[in-house]
């Protein structure tokens, strides 16, 4: 190759090259805090936009745009506008990347984390050093949330151990006496097994049986064929729609299928009785919002309208992470907003810790929908919704049922 | 050799760890976002400069190493953790760790090839992250790890510029060391191995341990690289790990070329800054990295290297005359002391010799005896077993029974590689050169002692331009000069025609002075004018030198001049043997090649 | 052990799609050399064109059946002229590694246009399953087992017996004198990729109902094909045919009587001794002959 006299042209080339990509370090800041002009609020969010969970991290940009979209058609938040910059990020290392760049360079004034892996968990890390208010919308692991941080927040989705509480809770309504347990391997069916295990057998529960698949598993004959064996009154099934879809649909096959089947959060999609077809009839869940997809409350369907309006037909969505970016991104205008003009992040964390109290979209405007149940905030207990309600397939779609 | 050669030498080895040095100095004025980026970068070319060890240089569809990264990673933060071992030491505990790994996952590399290697390497990328996730007491299982922040004899880490002058550091060495290692002596064995592993094992090269030993360092730097990006990603999960980061670390190497060191660095540079430099189109990045690696694949082969040398048009330097000491012309500079052996004992005794394919027998019963210092010719028709009977002279094949007697020392059994200690070299009917390596690195490998020690030695000679390797280019030029080669050393032998190349081997096979040469139709498929001067070499090197040799042809006017002994050979079987005049006029022989009616002349 | 029958049969089914899907990568390396790390790509592709053709089209079944592998044939001819050509010269690396990418790509591509949502299509046999003793078995385990098996065993039957498939086994053997005796190299190539893909897109097409239509697919079903065709041999036709049935059910077993973790290390530690062991595989077609 370079066999010859060494190309010191090459050499100042690639010099070249880097030193254009480099951006001279900026000049200090203002004393304001950073992100905040006297016309806009810059606002920096992140989250997987490729790969297979793609569909948290479009689900938090677009939920969160459209809300932002909203403000500021309506004048924005004291006369500011809102902007939104969301970085894509799959791995640790890319959100960690992200969020540097958001607070170091773009300078954002606050962030919300639209990822719910390990990436947001190193992530925050890495914001409990620096000062920048965080909001956590989507991730339930409890890595974001221990160590406490007191300007770190979680949004819907509460701990792992409070929806492991609540799904349990909806286990139970059928007062089962043995339980089966089918869970993938991977993290976060990982995380809530830990804790409903425990809290199946605290409430007298036999758990006859933990069955477990891989992350993407299609097959569940063994898994399935074990716990028809055990005889179980309930069927727990902690996994993603892509896996418990095609378990549902081999379960009758198996005789599996006659127990009652409990299936976690992100078992829940329109493509569940899709897949499974019949054996999806029945098959309950607990949702972290008041509405599902199609409910013919208006609130749900002025959401549902706005959204299709914005960003036209793409199937399975919105899903619920539009939702739930949707509805925390006016849980956090209504804290901007009641930090007042005078906007600093010391002003933000304060008003959120001791001034939220049953918080919902319709505070900061009418036009804004209630798509997600009021949230609360202390100065110790910074998870703003542990609400819920049951869920149940009902001939071939989700509906709530009480 | 003068200075200004060493230096320019020196300064080419060791320039890509200047240049990753420039741009850690450079980067460390930026902003943190720029500098942990840079980190990034600069530990994935680390990843990449290996790579070009093994996936290069070595031509091994490596899948596993994100498996062997996450092995480093995960070691070096257990031990920090659990043990409160300091962190220069786990970064070498990783090291060792990968190594061992390596050394693992190579020896299936002894046996395999192609696809078979690859999904080797796929088991164990599974296998290892499997069981990192199951082995959740130690690891975390799925949910991961937390890294602890880096302390160094006190000085505690903590912001980005601390730890991007540190990689910056530890990048810039270890590049300095895989650079000496590919461009040197190391790297050349294992282009040769890939060039053609007969060519290599002929000439003492352990192909096997070679290999093994690409894997094992390759591997070593990869799980150090893990441990030096653990700090930095805070979170240790497998998943981050898994097969879809072996295949992105894959690319490094083959975008940014496969043959040398600055492939690696620049390949792993610039595609782990790719999704930072991607951020508008952020749902395209992985496809446009996919589709980044088709196109070099497909329209620039070599790579961003590559493109850029036929860019620039590097044209090469003007061959630097070859000083040859006049001493070195005048006797052939004697590398390595021939083994001690009876001295009237024949160059080559083979008795009884047989073997067989299936059902064929290919050597049936051979006696045969080529005297010290003669040339002695075999011939025969096509399909008589001549090569086969090289093949096992030289130790590829296993004979059935009888023995080959080397100047008085029974060879059976050794390998191949211990020919050329034992002074026999050969050259082949297919030339099996190694291309694209120059002319005098050829040479310089038929010159022996290229054990994996000695190699790694050697590739630290060359760069400093000691003169252990001084002598060794003067003794391969000398044998290029004695086959009228020397004004092309510098060339590719895939620039040289067939004649040329045949020529080559000849340099090749008389470097380190052997005293038995085995010659597979060194004139086949040459013109007239070629043959000639390969007789007058051949003649004058066995004069000159005292070499024996041991010649296939199928040229009979060329080996009746050439040879002073003849045996024919037939359906594995011995016909005829003694001088050309007689054994040519054999009726038998003149039946085998002409036919039953044939009238004596 | 009462539930063995049922386990058998669920192994049967998976081994039946995984003989398929082995089975087009061992024609493609048979006839052409080279490792086709695209094959889940192309079996994703399958179940894509299935859903494209089944619910945008509204075409029936059977049209479905039929369409949707000759559209993967079609992109496998595609990737081999346009981008796999240029590396014939070259080594068998390039050729190899670049699959790797394909792959990428066209998942990647799929992705981007359908994102990573799950999309269904019906069973091609609906209807309540039967009962024999204490075996279930619905209709569309039956038509899985014998449409995937039966499938399989034309493709094989194409290869072995055909005009076709005697030119790809000659250019495999030996190209020059293949083409010296009047096989063109380039139509042999395109025919192997085209049989390559079809096997590939109905693999895709018998997993689809069951399994569901992801991105995803591709990286899922490239292992097991994989591993089925290394374990069978990997230039063995027969070899893919019974690896892959071999793997189901070995995977099924494992998973249920070990765990699904023991069932991963189980299949890799049976991969790993027959790479050792028996490299060219436990069912290969005979080589070698005495003269």
């Amino acid at each position: 190759m370079f066999g010859r006299r060494i190309s010191f042209r090459f050499l100042t080339l690639v010099a070249a090259a880097w030193f254009a990509g480099c951006p001279l370090p900026t000049p200090p800041a203002h004393a304001a805090d950073p992100g905040v002009t006297s016309n806009e609020i810059l606002i920096g969010a992140f989250g997987p936009l490729t790969g297979p969970a793609s569909w948290i991290g479009l689900g938090a940009r677009d939920g969160m745009q459209l809300a932002v979209d909203e403000i500021n058609a309506h004048g924005g938040i004291n006369g500011r506008k809102v902007k939104l910059l969301f970085e894509g990020a799959q791995s640790p290392a890319e959100s960690i990347a992200a969020v540097k760049k958001l607070v170091e360079q773009d300078r954002v004034f606050a962030l919300v984390l639209g990822s719910g892996s390990t990436g947001a968990a190193a992530a925050a890390d890495y914001l409990r050093s620096v000062n920048v208010p965080a909001f956590n919308i989507v991730g339930a692991t409890p890595k974001i949330r221990q160590p406490f941080s007191p300007h770190i927040f979680n949004g819907v989705f509460p701990s792992a151990g409070t929806i492991a509480s609540s799904f349990v809770e909806e286990a139970l309504r059928a007062k089962p006496k043995k339980a089966a347990i089918i869970t993938g391997t991977y993290e976060l069916p990982q995380a809530l097994l830990k804790a409903v295990v425990p809290k199946l057998k605290a409430a007298g529960v036999d758990v006859a049986t933990v069955q477990s698949f891989d992350l993407g598993a299609k097959d569940f004959t063994a898994q399935l064929v074990e716990t028809a064996r055990a005889k179980p009154d309930v069927v727990v099934f902690l996994g993603h729609y892509t896996e418990a879809g095609p378990a549902l649909r081999q379960a009758p096959e198996l005789g599996a299928r006659q127990p009652r089947w409990v299936v976690d959060i992100s078992a829940i999609s329109d493509s569940l009785p899709e897949i499974a077809g019949a054996s999806a009839n029945g098959v309950r869940s607990i949702w972290m919002f008041p509405y599902y997809f199609s409910d013919p409350a208006p609130t749900m369907r002025a959401f549902e309208k706005k959204w299709h309006d914005r960003f036209g037909n793409a199937p399975g969505r919105p899903n619920y992470v539009d939702m739930n970016g949707y509805g925390d991104m006016y849980v956090m205008a209504v804290a901007l907003k009641m930090a007042g003009k005078n906007l600093t992040r010391a002003e933000l964390v304060k008003v959120w810790n001791n001034d939220m109290h049953a918080v919902k979209p319709s505070n900061f405007g009418s036009f804004a929908s209630d798509v997600i149940f009021p949230e609360t905030f202390t100065p110790q207990d910074h998870d703003g919704n542990k609400a819920y309600s049951s869920l149940e397939v009902v001939n071939g779609h989700w509906k709530v049922v009480k | 050799m003068c200075d200004r050669e060493i230096v320019l030498r020196c300064l080419k080895t060791l320039a890509p760890a200047l240049t990753v040095a420039a741009i850690t100095i450079a980067s460390l004025a930026a902003n943190t976002y720029v500098q942990y980026v840079v980190s990034l970068c600069l530990v994935a070319a680390i990843v990449g400069g290996s790579l070009v060890l093994i996936v290069g240089l070595t031509r091994v569809i490596m899948l596993a190493s994100g498996a062997v990264m996450a092995v480093g990673a995960y070691l070096s933060t257990i031990l920090l953790q659990q043990y409160g071992m300091p962190y220069p030491a786990s970064v070498l505990a990783a090291g060792a760790a990968g190594a061992f790994v390596g050394l693992i996952v190579g020896i299936p590399a002894s046996r395999f090839r192609g696809h078979q290697l690859a999904m080797a390497t796929l088991v164990f990328q599974f296998v290892i992250i499997i069981g990192l996730r199951e082995w959740s007491s130690v690891t975390g299982g799925a949910a991961g790890l937390h890294v602890p922040p880096v302390e160094i004899f006190g000085h505690r880490f903590a912001t980005d510029r601390d730890y991007l002058a540190l990689i910056g550091a530890v990048t810039a060495l270890v590049v300095a060391v895989l650079g000496v290692i590919v461009t040197g002596q190391f790297g050349k064995v294992l282009r040769a191995i890939t060039a053609t592993e007969v060519g290599a094992e002929a000439f003492g090269i352990n192909v096997t341990g070679f290999r093994l030993a690409a894997f094992v360092i390759s591997s070593m730097v990869i799980a150090g690289a893990g441990a030096l990006l653990a700090p930095r990603v805070r979170i240790l999960d497998p998943a981050s790990f898994g097969f879809e980061s072996s295949i992105l670390m894959l690319a490094y190497p083959i975008v940014g070329g496969m043959g040398s060191i600055w492939g690696g660095i620049l390949g792993g540079g610039i595609l782990r800054a790719l999704p930072e430099l991607l951020r508008g189109g952020a749902e395209y990045q992985d496809l446009i990295y996919a589709a980044l690696v088709i196109l070099v694949m497909t329209f620039f082969p070599g790579g961003f290297v590559g493109a850029l040398a036929r860019a620039f048009a590097v044209r090469p330097a003007p061959a630097p005359t070859m000083r040859l000491s006049p001493a070195a012309l005048a006797r052939p500079p004697s590398v390595e002391p021939p083994p001690r052996a009876d001295s009237a004992a024949p160059a080559l005794e083979i008795v009884g010799l047989a073997a067989n394919f299936g059902a064929l027998r290919a050597v049936d019963d051979v006696s045969l005896r080529v005297d010290a210092g003669v040339i002695h010719g075999l011939i025969g028709p096509n399909g008589a077993g001549k090569t086969t009977l090289f093949n096992i002279v030289s130790g590829f094949v296993t004979p059935a029974g009888g023995t080959v007697r080397l100047f008085g020392r029974d060879v059976i059994g050794e390998p191949p590689r211990r020919r050329l200690r034992s002074g026999m070299t050969r050259t082949f009917q297919q030339v099996c050169l190694f291309a694209p390596l120059s002319c005098v690195d050829n040479v310089i490998l038929g010159l022996g002692r290229t054990s994996i020690r000695r190699t790694l030695c050697a590739s630290v000679e060359e760069t400093f331009g000691s003169a252990a390797y001084r002598r060794r280019k003067e003794a391969a030029l000398a044998a290029l000069d004695a086959v009228g080669l020397v004004h092309r050393a510098q060339d590719s032998v895939l620039s040289l025609s067939l004649g040329d190349q045949r020529r080559l081997e000849v340099a090749r096979a008389i470097a380190s002075n052997p005293r038995l040469v085995l010659l597979d139709e060194p004139v086949s498929g040459v013109s007239h004018e070629e043959q000639a001067k390969i007789l007058a070499l051949l003649r004058r090197i066995n004069a000159e030198r005292a070499i024996s040799m041991f010649v296939i042809e199928h040229n009979i006017h060329f080996i009746r001049q050439l040879c002073t002994r003849l045996s024919v050979m037939a359906s594995g079987r011995i016909l005829a043997d003694g001088s050309p005049e007689i054994v040519i006029r054999d009726a038998a022989v003149r039946k085998i090649y002409f036919g039953e009616s044939w009238q004596a002349t | 052990m009462d539930e063995l029958p049922q386990l058998l049969l669920g192994g049967l089914k998976l081994g039946a799609i995984y003989s398929l899907a082995a089975l087009g990568l061992v024609v493609i390396h048979k006839a052409t050399k080279t490792v086709n790390f695209a094959h889940g790509a192309l079996i994703m592709l399958g179940a894509y064109f299935g859903f494209f053709l089944l619910q945008l089209f509204g075409l029936p079944y059977a049209l479905v059946y039929v369409l949707a592998p000759l559209g993967v044939g079609a992109v496998a001819i595609g990737a081999e002229r346009i981008l796999l050509r240029r590396l014939r010269r070259s080594d068998a690396f390039s050729g190899v590694v670049s699959t790797i990418f394909i792959s990428v790509a066209l998942t990647e591509m799929i992705r981007i246009g359908y994102s990573t949502e799950l999309m269904s299509i019906r069973n091609v046999w609906p209807g309540a399953p039967w009962l024999i003793g204490n075996l279930v078995i619905t209709p569309e385990t039956l038509w899985v087992l014998s449409g995937a098996l039966g499938c399989a065993l034309a493709g094989a039957l194409l290869f072995s017996t055909s005009r076709l498939g005697r030119a790809m086994r000659a250019m495999a053997a030996n190209m020059r004198g293949a083409q010296l005796c009047g096989y063109s190299v380039d139509l042999v190539y395109a025919e192997a990729w085209f049989l390559g893909g079809v096997l590939a897109g109905l693999a895709g097409l018998f997993l689809a109902p069951a399994m569901g239509i992801t991105p995803e697919l591709a990286n899922i079903t490239i292992v097991p094909a994989f591993v089925a065709a290394v374990i069978g041999g990997f230039d063995s036709v027969r070899g893919a045919l019974l690896g892959g049935i071999l793997l189901g059910i070995v995977e099924v077993l494992s998973a249920a009587y070990l765990s699904s973790a023991g069932k991963s290390a189980l299949t890799f530690t049976i991969l790993l001794a027959v790479l050792l062991w028996r490299p060219e595989g436990l069912f290969p077609e005979a080589r070698v002959r005495n003269v």
